[in-house]
């Protein structure tokens, strides 16, 4: 439970303590605004340090910072942030960090922590845990536990942190983004680091091959079944799923059902006579599931499954079922997606 | 008795089933379906040097011998059976004939295009009339002001249409037929050969066979491979090595099938459907994996004994004839298991199945190579068979 | 100039197996191979050397002996050099210290302007060996995750990927590039560079030692670790109730088993 705000009322200070002792996020104002990804990584210190009994704190960095973005950290979960405009020198905030001690400094596993936090890893002689998936304390030891996935995600490592700070990048999407509460309330200073300058950076269209369907993450796939709902449901259930996971590559595909309705084109056939693939997310919409498109898609590592026939062979293929219209279904999902 | 491969072998191995499988792989389906040789992947083979793996460096060659000869044969086969006919004509016969009897001279102007893969290469041998009976030949070669002149039509060249050299075998003296009588040129393209009718084939679509015609086409004298007159004894050298990387690529489209049926079979078991557990899909994988393991260890046994310099046509003989067969086997038993899948144009069986056939025919049909087999063992025992 | 590029050799993720019983990963039969981004990172070092023939490429490793395979590869494929680093003490080195040794090879050779590797191993990697050897050569500039690199004048110019959105950026040299992969095949090597890579070229062999490495000195490794497997997959499960309640539900549980 979240006692911050109740001690600020009774007039506890959120000055650090001796030692290392409280939890630090690395935030960067992107483009005037704060990124999802750092929102939900304060999420999840917010819920380490009420287990700790500990402050979050969050150094809001970058071209962008201000006092405004400062505040609505604080509306996010966090208990003071320190912020100033611009990019510190790794000297620089080696010396920040020196001087504040946490006992867990986090950053998005994103632009920016993807590099600062290896280099101030390194200036501290400390070890780095990178593309966390999941964090948690050790209560006993005071230590932060966090899981990474290992060889492409067949495994997970489970590290626990034994150094001062405890340092580790946190994969986007991984956590929930906290509610904004705009009733919370907590320290903002402005500090004064030492900046550089940045490098001009020329942003340039996406390579076209950057998300071709066998590296997607996510695969709607659509098979004859849509016909009276139509296809185009299959390519709104794509956008509305792209929506929810900004950072995911996800792409439509189809069944050889599809390409003999003309909905989709040979090089979208999810068939063993076309396209195999191996996506964390297939969700099949009207494909009664063929042995030729099973093992095409045997690879995913999670097939959910919509079709009005519960006798389709898909169902004993997927983790998850929904017997229904695809008409009905796909359009509810798409509201729990947004919700 | 050390049977391990040297490292080096490895890391050629992975480099061969990278280009095939990126470069080839992609390519096959299409190559096959329009009967176009796909260049673009040969040319990235090429700068590999695919096309030069056995011949010494000094040539242009890898140095791999014969044994990085048939890891090269039989990863190809795994991907592209049409491929394996394109490099073993190229490599297997027509350089391999320059090189076990051209002069230095000849090696150095010839060889090295061709194991650089820059020329292609073709093996001008069967004739109408002269197939697996090579020394019926016809096609005639006449010596005039110090050079020769070669008159008559092969067919069934593999690489014709697109060959730039061709190593033919001609009659240079009528009198003494093929004990001494026929000789071995190699003839560039420039120098006047025509292609006539370009097959239209059931397998190995993705190679090119035609007719090459000779008609009055002059060559110097120096471009006889070997000794004049001893050009059957070239030949039928290179033959012998050409039908131990039959084998090799009868063992890879072999294993890539046994591979296919065990996929299958799993993937049948998952679905829920009972085919793995059925005693006669059991036999088969069985089978065919006892006779796949015994066919790679002739196959590399073979290439160690030429690499080692020992006699070795024999089992060259066994490789080619049993190769062939179990290759055959194995498709037409991938084809049982597959079921319609196996029939389907757009899944890669139906093309492996086609191209299958072709190494029961083509260096020697099998009929030959057991009649060869069959009198070089009665031989040994005093009784001498007359062709 | 000098390039040096990184090379780890891993077991390749497509050939291990996960052992439910034995809560463990099995690599009885996993492949060894050189890890696949630094192979590209390898293969646009070696474009630069086409460019400008006056440039050395160098792969630098750090293991054990066997890691030799890959640095052999690396020969193969064009570099000029092949250097293992491996004794007792730097097999043991992680993170911080492989940092360190990485950087204490650079710095031995003189002359190092860009120092490139993969974005990050693909077995257990955490990607940081870039941005860690940046800072022991005295705070090079990195171009992370970069690729369609050019080296032009005294720049590294690249494409970098980062929150959805690709960026051209340039560096000054010295500086550190680590690589993605990309769709494009790297270069294959020719027959003859792998059997001369075997049997007439050499891995030069280098200690700590020789490095001036104290190995006392470098920081040990600080964490525990275990491994824990993804749960089994169920089959079959199906959603019931309204679409509504189904869907809500379906959207739960794949949360639940992050998937989205």
């Amino acid at each position: 439970m979240d006692l911050s705000f109740l001690e600020q009322l009774l007039g506890a200070s959120t000055e650090e303590e001796e030692g290392y002792r409280n939890i630090w996020v690395v935030a960067i104002a992107w483009e005037a605004q704060l990124r999802p990804c750092d929102l939900q990584v304060i999420g999840k210190a917010r819920d380490l340090a009420d287990s700790l009994g500990a402050y979050v704190n969050v150094l809001l960095i970058g071209e962008a910072a201000s006092q405004e973005l400062a505040q609505e950290l604080i509306a996010y979960g966090a208990d003071a942030v320190s912020w100033g405009q611009g990019y510190p020198t790794g000297l620089s905030l080696r010396d920040f960090f020196n001087e504040r001690k946490p006992e867990i400094l986090l950053f998005a596993d994103a632009a920016g922590g993807r590099k600062m936090a290896p280099r101030l890893a390194q200036r501290l002689k400390t070890a780095l845990v990178t593309h966390a998936i999941d964090l948690s304390i050790n209560a006993e030891e005071r230590s932060l536990v966090v899981a990474v996935p290992i060889y492409q995600g067949a495994a997970y490592r489970v590290v626990e942190c034994k150094t001062n700070p405890q340092i580790a990048t946190v994969q986007a999407g991984v956590f929930p983004t906290p509610e904004y509460d705009s009733w919370r309330s907590g320290d903002i200073e402005e500090v004064e680091l030492v900046w550089k300058p940045q490098p001009p950076l020329t942003q340039v269209p996406a390579p076209e091959y950057y998300i071709p369907l066998e590296r997607a993450d996510i695969i709607i796939a659509g098979g004859r079944g849509m016909k009276a709902a139509g296809w185009q449901m299959v390519e709104e259930l794509a956008a509305a799923m792209a929506q929810r996971l900004p950072h995911k590559a996800i792409a439509v595909a189809g069944s050889r059902g599809a390409l003999d309705e003309g909905w989709i084109d040979r090089k979208h056939m999810i068939d063993m006579t076309g396209q195999s693939v191996a996506p964390a997310l297939y969700i099949a919409c009207g494909i009664r599931g063929t042995f030729q498109h099973f093992g095409a898609t045997e690879k995913a590592r999670c097939l959910v499954a919509i079709n009005h026939n519960p006798d389709a062979p898909i169902f004993k293929q997927a983790d998850y079922g929904i017997v229904g219209e695809v008409e009905e279904i796909i359009p509810a999902l798409i509201e729990a997606l947004a919700a | 008795m050390d049977m391990t491969l040297p490292k080096e072998y490895d890391l050629l191995r992975r480099m061969i089933r990278d280009v095939m499988e990126n470069e080839f792989g992609p390519v096959a389906e299409e190559a096959d379906e329009k009967a176009e040789v796909p260049f673009d992947a040969i040319n990235v083979a090429a700068k590999a040097g695919l096309f030069g793996i056995p011949f010494p460096q000094e040539y242009g060659g890898s140095g791999a011998g014969e044994t990085g000869y048939v890891i090269l044969m039989e990863e190809i086969s795994r991907v592209d059976s049409a491929m394996a006919t394109v490099v073993g004509a190229h490599i297997g016969i027509a350089a391999m004939a320059l090189y076990v009897d051209g002069s230095h001279a000849l090696k150095e102007k010839y060889l090295t295009p061709l194991a650089q893969g820059t020329k292609i290469g073709a093996f001008c041998l069967t004739e109408p009339g002269a197939g697996s009976d090579a020394a019926a030949i016809k096609t005639r070669a006449v010596r005039t002001n110090g050079k020769w002149v070669i008159n008559g039509t092969k067919i069934y060249i593999s690489n014709g249409p697109f060959a730039d050299l061709f190593s033919v075998l001609a009659v240079t003296d009528p009198a003494l037929g093929a004990r001494g009588g026929v000789t071995a040129f190699v003839v560039e393209k420039e120098m006047g050969t025509k292609i006539g009718v370009v097959e239209k084939k059931l397998g190995i679509r993705a190679s090119a066979t035609s007719e090459v015609i000779f008609d009055e086409v002059e060559v110097p004298a120096a471009n006889v491979i070997g000794q004049e007159g001893l050009g059957f004894v070239t030949f039928m050298k290179t033959l012998d090595l050409g039908r131990v990387t039959v084998g090799a690529a009868s063992l890879g489209g072999a294993q890539k099938a046994l591979e296919m049926i065990i996929d299958y079979a799993r993937l049948a078991d998952r679905y829920g459907m009972n085919l793995a557990h059925q005693q006669q899909v059991q036999f088969m994988i069985a089978d065919l994996y006892s006779w796949i393991d015994m066919l790679r260890g002739q196959v590399y046994r073979t290439a160690w004994m030429v690499d080692n310099h020992l006699p070795f046509a024999r089992e060259a003989y066994v490789c080619k004839l049993m190769g062939s067969e179990i290759a055959s086997k194995a498709v037409s038993y991938a084809m049982e298991i597959h079921g319609a899948l196996g029939l389907s144009r757009d899944y890669p069986l139906e093309r492996a199945f086609r191209d299958a056939r072709i190494a029961e025919i083509f260096e020697g049909t099998n009929e030959i190579q057991r009649i060869i087999i069959a009198r070089d063992l009665l031989k040994e025992v005093g009784v001498h068979i007359e062709p | 100039m000098r390039i040096v590029v990184c090379i780890k050799q891993i077991l390749d993720p497509d050939t291990i197996k996960i052992s439910r019983s034995q809560q463990a990963i099995d690599d009885r039969g996993a492949r060894k191979i050189m890890n696949p981004p630094d192979r590209w990172a390898l293969d646009a070092a070696l474009r630069f050397k086409e460019a400008d023939p006056s440039i050395e490429v160098i792969a630098i490793s750090v293991g054990e002996p066997q890691v030799e395979d890959v640095l052999r590869e690396a020969l193969a494929l064009g570099c000029d050099r092949a250097i293992l680093i491996s004794d007792a003490y730097v097999v043991k080195a992680r993170a911080a210290g492989l940092a360190q040794i990485v950087a204490a090879a650079i710095k031995r050779l003189r002359n190092v302007q860009l120092v490139m590797t993969g974005h990050m191993a693909m077995d257990t990697g955490s990607g940081t060996l870039g941005p860690r050897v940046a800072i022991e050569l005295g705070d090079w500039q990195v171009l992370l995750n970069a690729d369609k690199l050019s080296l032009e004048g005294n720049h590294i110019t690249g494409l970098q990927h980062a929150d959805e959105k690709y960026y051209e950026s340039s560096y000054p040299l010295p500086a550190v590039a680590t690589i993605v992969q990309t769709p494009t095949h790297p270069r294959y090597a020719h027959g003859a560079e792998i059997i001369n890579a075997y049997r007439t070229r050499n891995v030069e062999i280098w200690s700590s030692l020789a490095l001036g490495i104290d190995p006392s000195a470098l920081p040990a490794p600080t964490t525990g670790r275990q491994l824990r497997l993804p749960p089994a997959r169920q089959m079959g499960f199906m959603l019931e109730g309204t679409p509504q309640e189904a869907t809500q539900a379906l959207v739960a549980m794949l949360k639940e088993r992050r998937v989205i």
